[in-house]
């Protein structure tokens, strides 16, 4: 099946080649100190400078590796293990199901940023550490879709007469479930990398991250502190954020 | 009855997994925590004598549970007060802010939502704005409300917790921020339902548009639209924690932030129960007055 491409798909293949080519990119260095702090945007500084006087523009390139960069390894760590884990509780004999459920309710009972602040707490603050924490507190949630998308199609006829003609579990699931859920699960993919992107800032923003890996949360956070001499540092890096997240969830609109 | 078991046994999960992760998979975090702040070997053999770490695990885990039914969450690591006297002072600016935000939101969201089905350039505005405020991050939205309302406009103060001025902005923000999910299933309801049988019916008889809007489609599309205000506790609790940063509110979000970087454990462990109890505690609300509302569900 063809699908037509438009914006969407254009404007996060555009943060994607800019977070790739960055080095390519960027007019200056990211983190050499010019004489002019807090100018605002010009030719020379496309995206004026910060209160060290770096150029705005290329941190925020920069800056767009790091974000894309964690929010590709979480989004990773939630689908991988969601996603099976989703497939077992949507085909679990009935007994088991009603614990099952408890046991899901709990974990999505406290919210995913909480979650994932839990888990900083035991592994330490890092842009790893935040990948992973941001990815494993969406496991729970893709489980939960997948698991809706399992139920939807477990009781379809083309199943029954797979078990009919004494398929076994295994490529029932393989070859009828999988196939069908597909495009939920591709769909859904896209809704938690936009989780990640928001999350894994917000938690960099609010000072979880590393000392001298600027992704977009940290230059935000930066910016905070020179809201009023300087807004466009504080401006241009949510810019970014608001943008690729739109254009991912544009994405995911067009896929359902 | 039924919903009464499942509320507890939920509680009990998300309480039973907050012990596993936090008291054993650190092993002796709590340990080396005390020898950063300079404790000697025995003043640290003494406190963890104190607290009940060196005995075995089931113990711990009994006395813990135990404590929970008592309302006992054990010792601060870094105030050495008990954790229900930390996190107290707190609650009461945080759920002002959570449930003013969730009030809020779940009004503006409505009404967006029913902004959405008009055809013209309302519509398309009010749909615009859902699909941006979706994408949104809550940390950016605040600081660019304090640029605009505090710092160049100089309308309302930008941090600070008592008052009802400094409530203002981060109410704003946040409930922008929970608005979207509302406002869209409001609208992919409302879609729905403005076909329907029992619409049909009443437009058949005559009754004017307004009339069929309040007391038939409304009535009927709010049922989904509780559950779904109600699921996002979530989306609330996590923006708390942002806006209280970002506006400087000394509320439970804080306190969670702070107990995680100087890793308190007990601290952050009775924050996760908590909040598992204010989220159930919402659901079950939003589950009864769904019930209320459409008489179409039979328990």
């Amino acid at each position: 099946m063809m699908r037509r491409v438009r914006w969407p798909h254009l404007l996060v293949l555009l943060f994607v080649l800019l977070a790739v080519f960055a080095p390519q990119i960027s007019p200056h260095d990211p983190a050499t100190i010019h004489p002019t702090i807090l100018a605002p945007p010009s030719s020379a500084h496309l995206f004026g400078t910060d209160a060290l006087g770096r150029d705005l523009f290329s941190r925020v390139l920069y800056g767009g590796r790091q974000t894309l960069g964690v929010a590709t390894v979480a989004a990773a760590v939630a689908l991988a293990p969601g996603l099976l884990l989703g497939v077992l509780w949507g085909i679990a004999p009935r007994p088991l199901v009603p614990s099952l459920t408890a046991l899901f309710s709990a974990l999505l009972a406290v919210p995913g940023l909480l979650v994932a602040l839990v888990l900083l707490a035991v592994i330490g603050r890092g842009m790893g550490q935040i990948a992973l924490a941001v990815g494993l507190s969406q496991i729970a949630m893709v489980a939960q879709v997948t698991r809706g998308a399992v139920v939807n199609v477990r009781d379809a006829p083309y199943i029954e007469s797979a078990h009919a003609i004494g398929a076994t579990p295994r490529h029932i699931i393989r070859r009828y479930v999988l196939p069908n859920i597909w495009p939920v699960v591709v769909a859904y993919a896209g809704v938690t990398f936009s989780y990640s992107v928001l999350n894994g800032a917000a938690l960099s923003f609010l000072g979880l991250g590393e000392l001298g890996v600027p992704d977009w949360g940290v230059i935000l956070a930066e910016g905070r502190a020179v809201f009023n001499a300087a807004p466009w540092v504080s401006i241009f890096p949510g810019l970014a954020i608001t943008a690729l997240v739109f254009a991912v969830n544009a994405l995911v609109d067009r896929m359902l | 009855m039924r919903r009464v078991l499942d509320f507890v046994l939920v509680i009990w999960l998300a309480a039973t997994l907050a012990f596993m992760l936090l008291r054993v998979l650190p092993g002796d975090a709590i340990s080396a925590q005390l020898a950063l702040s300079g404790a000697s070997r025995a003043e640290i053999e003494a406190i963890r004598d104190d607290m009940g770490l060196s005995a075995p695990l089931s113990r711990q885990y009994l006395s813990y549970i135990g404590g929970l039914l008592r309302g006992d969450m054990g010792y601060s690591l870094t105030s050495t007060l008990p954790v229900v006297e930390v996190i107290a002072p707190r609650l009461l600016p945080t759920l002002i802010l959570a449930l003013t935000s969730g009030v809020c939101a779940a009004v503006g969201g409505v009404l967006i939502g029913a902004a959405c089905l008009n055809t013209g350039g309302v519509g398309r505005i009010a749909r615009a704005v859902v699909n941006l405020s979706l994408s949104l991050p809550i940390y950016w939205t605040g600081t660019l409300a304090i640029i605009v309302f505090s710092s160049w406009l100089g309308w309302l103060p930008s941090s600070g917790t008592h008052g009802a001025d400094r409530l203002i902005l981060p109410v704003l923000v946040l409930s922008i921020h929970v608005m979207a999910p509302v406002a869209r299933v409001t609208y992919a309801n409302l879609r729905q339902i403005h076909d329907a049988t029992f619409v049909r019916v009443a437009r058949a008889k005559g009754l004017p548009e307004l009339l069929i809007l309040r007391r038939h489609i409304l009535r009927a599309a709010l049922g989904p639209v509780i559950a779904v205000i109600a699921l996002q506790t979530g989306f609330l609790l996590s923006g708390a924690v942002i806006t209280e940063s970002v506006f400087a509110r000394s509320g439970v979000g804080q306190l969670l932030l702070v107990s995680t970087l100087d890793r308190d454990y007990p601290v952050v462990q009775g924050i996760v129960v908590l909040s598992a109890v204010f989220y159930m505690l919402v659901n079950v609300i939003a589950d009864w007055s769904t019930r209320l509302l459409d008489p179409r569900i039979v328990s």
